[in-house]
């Protein structure tokens, strides 16, 4: 497949970077491992004029433990997290989603955490070549009036199936957001739209510089479900983070749920409720696993290659497994 | 778009093509370069058959453009022979 004709800018700085993003703004996109950007483009969903490449930008690819955060930069290859002790030891849940994403042997010497987490949300009814699309009208986030995914649904309802960002919204994460003019550090739960056609909180002249994980003891593990063990998109995944109290109870919990909705899904109510519980409470999982199916249902939809009722029962299976998986490595 | 020279290093030897910015590697290696070990097949990173190593490690070249090739050393399969031993790859 043929990519579309674009100009090719390779900035050597993130000033420049920034400086081109601020002067073509929407005509220009990044370009890190390309990825997604890359595949979309083939597809004809995507025609930036302008790819602006961060080839150059070595100074943002690092993994390194400051103050009590791991920092990350945003075009750090996935190869390099899978691989690095600190965020297996201090952010295992960052650590297993980018060990199953994508190809190991191949995607994760280009894919980047940023691109990861950037990646356009998703549709088996949008992510076709032009010639499948063309077989029927557009639908909302190519351009038109209608939903494949949901009947007479008056928005876009394509699904965030992005791991990086579901673990790190457990892990609590947040990022750096640079333009020109200066930097806004945002919180991951607060980065979503909920829009499906423009799920990220971003201008166009932005940049994502950093990512944040705050380190404070704790456990965090991650589950995906997918058909194959390699290249597949999960179906359904989910994220945990539990923190233990100085008397071995569950002192906090996050539950974040992915690719189930526009955006990963924070699940505030089976979160909370494993507060104060043992770590050997099976029954207080199960429930909170539950708890967690019954809050993310009614956010799908039938788009991304699986029933609805598998995938709905499958969450509660995958927020079980982590949280099984994190209370175990906490009692070690 | 106007065509742009760079330079390469393919299997250890320099190699300067004329390229377009939307020139994918596979496609410089296989239609100007007459390297034709590296396959389309699915032409969006998921089967492989385009794999090359960049700089020791394997990357889809119908996903890396030849600009981004720049400055790194690529070896496609053909590279993986020994004179003329056959990898036991090839």
């Amino acid at each position: 497949m043929r990519l579309p004709r674009f100009d090719y800018l390779g900035p050597e700085t993130i000033d420049q970077a920034l400086d081109l993003l601020a002067t073509h703004k929407d005509d220009a996109k990044i370009l890190a491992g390309g990825t997604d950007l890359l595949v979309r483009m083939k597809k004809g969903v995507l025609k930036p004029k302008i790819l602006i490449s961060l080839k150059a930008l070595n100074e943002l690819s690092y993994i390194k433990k400051e103050d009590a955060s791991i920092k990350i930069g945003a075009r750090t290859p996935l190869a390099d997290i899978i691989a690095s002790d600190l965020i297996q030891k201090e952010a295992k849940a960052l650590f297993q989603a980018c060990e199953r994403l994508g190809a190991i042997t191949i995607q994760h010497f280009r894919g980047t955490i940023g691109g990861n987490i950037l990646q356009d949300n998703r549709c088996h009814h949008y992510n076709q070549s032009d010639f499948h699309r063309s077989g029927h009208k557009a639908c909302h986030k190519a351009g038109g009036k209608i939903c494949y995914a949901r009947d007479e649904s008056d928005r876009c309802n394509s699904t965030c199936q992005s791991d990086g960002a579901t673990a790190l919204m457990a892990l609590g994460a947040s990022i750096i957001l640079a333009q020109k003019t200066g930097e806004r550090t945002v919180d991951l739960a607060d980065f979503y739209t909920t829009d499906g056609i423009m799920p990220h909180a971003m201008e166009s002249h932005e940049l994502l510089k950093e990512i944040i994980i705050p380190v404070h003891g704790g456990q965090s593990a991650y589950h995906r479900l997918a058909y194959r063990s390699a290249i597949d998109y999960p179906i359904v995944c989910a994220g945990v983070l539990l923190k233990p109290s100085p008397k071995n109870e569950i002192a906090d919990a996050r539950i974040v749920v992915g690719a189930m909705g526009r955006s990963p899904l924070f699940l505030a109510k089976a979160s909370s409720s494993l507060k104060r519980k043992s770590f050997t409470d099976m029954a207080a999982f199960k429930k909170a696993a539950d708890d967690s199916m019954n809050a993310s249902a009614p956010f799908a939809v039938h788009n991304v290659g699986a029933t609805l009722e598998y995938r709905c029962a499958m969450v509660s299976q995958m927020v079980l497994r982590a949280l099984e998986q994190a209370a175990a490595a906490i009692k070690a | 778009m106007e065509k742009i020279q760079i330079f390469l290093n393919i299997n250890n030897k320099p190699c300067e093509v004329m390229i377009y910015p939307n020139d994918t590697l596979l496609e410089v290696l296989r239609d100007q370069l007459d390297l034709t070990g590296s396959k389309e097949s699915c032409g969006e990173g998921v089967c492989g058959s385009c794999t090359v190593h960049m700089d020791g490690n394997p990357v889809r070249s119908c996903l890396t453009l030849a600009m981004e090739a720049v400055g790194t050393k690529i070896t496609t399969v053909e590279g993986l022979a020994n004179d003329e031993q056959l990898s036991d790859l090839q």
